[in-house]
């Protein structure tokens, strides 16, 4: 792949790969650094799209967590391994983002000020029918109890984009057993969304 | 739910999706035996398979990039501006996390 960036290896390059590294040998404290990282990257690649492109149309599925890792790592010092770690934290992070936003965005709703920039004007250049996302995090805490492996193979695909052997090569399973596992998570998930939608109506 | 009973509803789950939809109820007759909570449970997940459609099979990329556009832009409103664009820079050998406080002496 194409990186513009390989050439010249930034020091923020250089040092987030080794903190990647330390974090998959074992030093906890690094994955701090790691996240700060992605976090920051991910801001600065949200204006950078919403002020140069309109977003829906240029969005790759894979785009933000790819564009992040090749950003943030330099590619000649890790191995796959690394790699899966630091699209599972990238998606969990993506998780989180867009949870709380639409937490807070449901709580402004109920008499709140008004927001500046319509999600939803964003949300439905999307394809598909809106999900709750609300309702989907809970959900998925509710299956990654029964089996944790299929909330991770939802997050990673849904949440941070990821593709069936993206997926695969982080959890260290086969495609086939992600897929496997998203039918029947995506089943359960949605049965898990209406039946608590109806106990509320 | 008990670990065996999930993968029990898993295995049965994926043999049916093996078959065609026609096949579904013979097959499940014979292997939930008279377990009728099992092949319930069987049986509604694989309704409901068929009714989510689309359900989250589209990442939701640019709803997250909106998300994180407008949390900087609200926490940029807050604070004072001068200040949260130093947020995570380093100085030295320090880096500036968070605004503590805002306000000047006397």
């Amino acid at each position: 792949m194409e990186d513009p960036s390989s050439d010249h290896k930034t020091d923020t390059q250089q040092q987030i790969t080794e903190r990647l590294i330390a974090w998959n040998s074992g030093d906890t404290a690094a994955l701090d650094d790691v996240i700060r990282a992605v976090y920051q990257e991910l801001r600065r690649m949200a204006d950078r799209y919403l002020r140069l492109e309109r977003p829906g149309h240029t969005l790759q599925p894979t785009a933000l967590v790819h564009e992040a890792y090749l950003r943030l790592i330099d590619q000649t010092q890790v191995n796959w391994q690394n790699r899966a770690h630091f699209f599972g934290v990238a998606a969990q992070m993506m998780r989180r983002i867009l949870v709380d936003h639409a937490r807070t965005k449901q709580r402004d709703k109920r008499g709140g000020p008004a927001i500046k920039l319509s999600l939803d004007e964003v949300a439905n250049l999307s394809k598909g029918r809106p999900v709750d996302l609300v309702a989907l995090d809970e959900a998925l805490k509710s299956l990654a109890e029964i089996d944790q492996r299929k909330g991770r193979v939802v997050e990673m695909r849904y949440f941070g984009g990821l593709s069936v052997d993206e997926t695969a090569e982080a959890l260290e399973v086969s495609p086939q057993t992600v897929m496997r596992d998203w039918k029947l998570a995506k089943a359960w998930l949605y049965q898990e969304i209406r039946s608590e939608a109806g106990d509320e109506a | 739910m008990k670990p065996e009973r999930w993968q029990e509803i898993e295995e049965l789950f994926h043999s049916a999706l093996q078959r065609t939809p026609d096949e579904h109820a013979i097959f499940l007759d014979e292997a939930c035996g008279g377990d009728a909570e099992l092949r319930q449970q069987v049986e509604a997940l694989l309704a409901s398979l068929e009714e989510a459609g689309d359900f989250i099979e589209h990442a939701p990329l640019a709803g997250t990039i909106s998300a994180i556009v407008e949390d900087s832009a609200e926490e940029n409103t807050e604070k004072a501006a001068g200040i949260s664009s130093l947020i995570g820079h380093r100085i030295g050998h320090y880096e500036i996390q968070s605004l503590l406080g805002a306000g000047g002496m006397g």
